[in-house]
């Protein structure tokens, strides 16, 4: 297992399924999880059904690791989901769960990752931020904050665990076509695209190209960076 | 179960192979585990980590010792080995663990 041992979260769909065959592909064994069955069927890749809010449903992942697998090289923190709608509009309900699964959900899964992480003294924890928070798009309040808090989660872990030789670092995406974004009118999207140094959709290969940089052994020194893509600041 | 001699001294021997500032830890019960001569407050958490674990294959109960609860004792149950002897068992009595 030269390659290590890689877990996505959120890999049944869009960027986490891309980001799941990729390292397949680089000859890594993948984790992954997800809420629903995955249809990704391959020697290397174990899926679990979990809600990555849900620490019970959780856990079992880590024990899995460690057990089977002694430990945990690299974890992607890819779950994440999104609203669009006016503030003035916005339940709570969709505030708690945007919260659960963005937030708590990377949080429970930096602190898990850790704690195998720390006893071979090296890893590399990589978040998805997104362009709508520095861009502070109107009718992502929630989504562009839940995920600030993310960025900050990164800057601070980064510290945290810097002494035991785990990198934090996180990407954020510009649009990347996949459901995420499919509700979103086009209109605003092309508005959106306009605001970006390089007004074109992302693809999941750009993500990837970021957090192949940051898993990178050569990496061992770039921690609590974010990287946005498109030229957003 | 005596969480003494088989939860705690098989985490302080893995503890004093992997933990710097635990060389100097044994499993006795008035040994300093966090502090003056103790271990640092890394060495700290990763030893927490490898009790709970070691908690977790011999009785399925997955515990979290640093709850805001043991951070806010006046008596700290991680000033000494034994303390923690005795910390452990009450969070497992309270689990309803009766192994
Ligand atoms: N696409 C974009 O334009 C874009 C832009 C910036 C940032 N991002 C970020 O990139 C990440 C991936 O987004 P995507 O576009 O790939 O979204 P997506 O196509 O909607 O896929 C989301 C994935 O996460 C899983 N998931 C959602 N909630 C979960 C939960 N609570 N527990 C476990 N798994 C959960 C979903 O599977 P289940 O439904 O089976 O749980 C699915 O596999 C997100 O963090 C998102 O914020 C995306």
């Amino acid at each position: 297992m030269a390659e290590g041992v890689t877990l996505v979260t959120g890999a049944r769909k869009g960027l986490g399924r891309a980001i799941a065959e990729h390292y397949l592909a680089l000859g890594h064994f993948v984790v992954g999880c997800s809420r629903d069955a995955s249809d990704l069927e391959h020697p290397s890749y174990r899926h679990f059904l979990a809600d990555v809010a849900d620490e019970a449903a959780v856990k079992p992942i880590f024990t899995y690791l460690r057990k089977e697998h002694g430990g945990l090289d690299h974890l992607i923190n890819n779950a994440g989901i999104a609203s669009m709608n006016h503030a003035m509009l916005t339940p709570l309900s969709t505030v708690d769960a945007i919260f659960s699964t963005n937030v708590k959900g990377t949080f429970l899964f930096c602190r898990e990752a850790a704690r195998l992480m720390q006893k071979k003294g090296r890893g590399r924890i990589v978040n998805l931020t997104t362009v709508a928070t520095p861009l502070q798009l109107e009718g992502e309040a929630i989504y562009a904050a839940s995920k600030a808090a993310v960025l900050s989660l990164t800057q601070v872990l980064a510290r945290e665990l810097a002494p035991l030789g785990i990198t934090v670092n996180s990407v954020g995406p510009t649009p990347v076509p996949t459901d995420l974004i499919r509700s979103v009118p086009k209109a605003k999207m092309d508005a959106l695209l306009a605001r970006q140094a390089i007004p074109r959709f992302g693809e999941p290969a750009d993500v990837i190209n970021v957090i192949d940089f940051f898993l990178s052994p050569a990496s061992d020194f770039v921690t609590a960076q974010n990287i946005y893509l498109g030229g957003v600041v | 179960m005596d969480i003494l001699t088989e939860i705690l001294a098989p985490a302080i021997e893995e503890a004093r192979r992997s933990i710097p500032s635990a060389a100097k830890l044994e499993a006795k019960a008035d040994c300093p585990l966090f502090g003056d001569g103790g271990v640092d407050s890394m060495g700290l958490v990763r030893f927490i980590i490898m009790v709970e674990e070691r908690i977790e294959d011999r009785t399925q109960v997955q515990l979290t010792l640093a709850s805001d609860k043991a951070m806010s004792r006046k008596s700290s149950p991680f000033r000494t080995v034994g303390a923690l002897a005795e910390y452990v068992t009450e969070c497992l009595d309270a689990e309803g663990y009766d192994g």
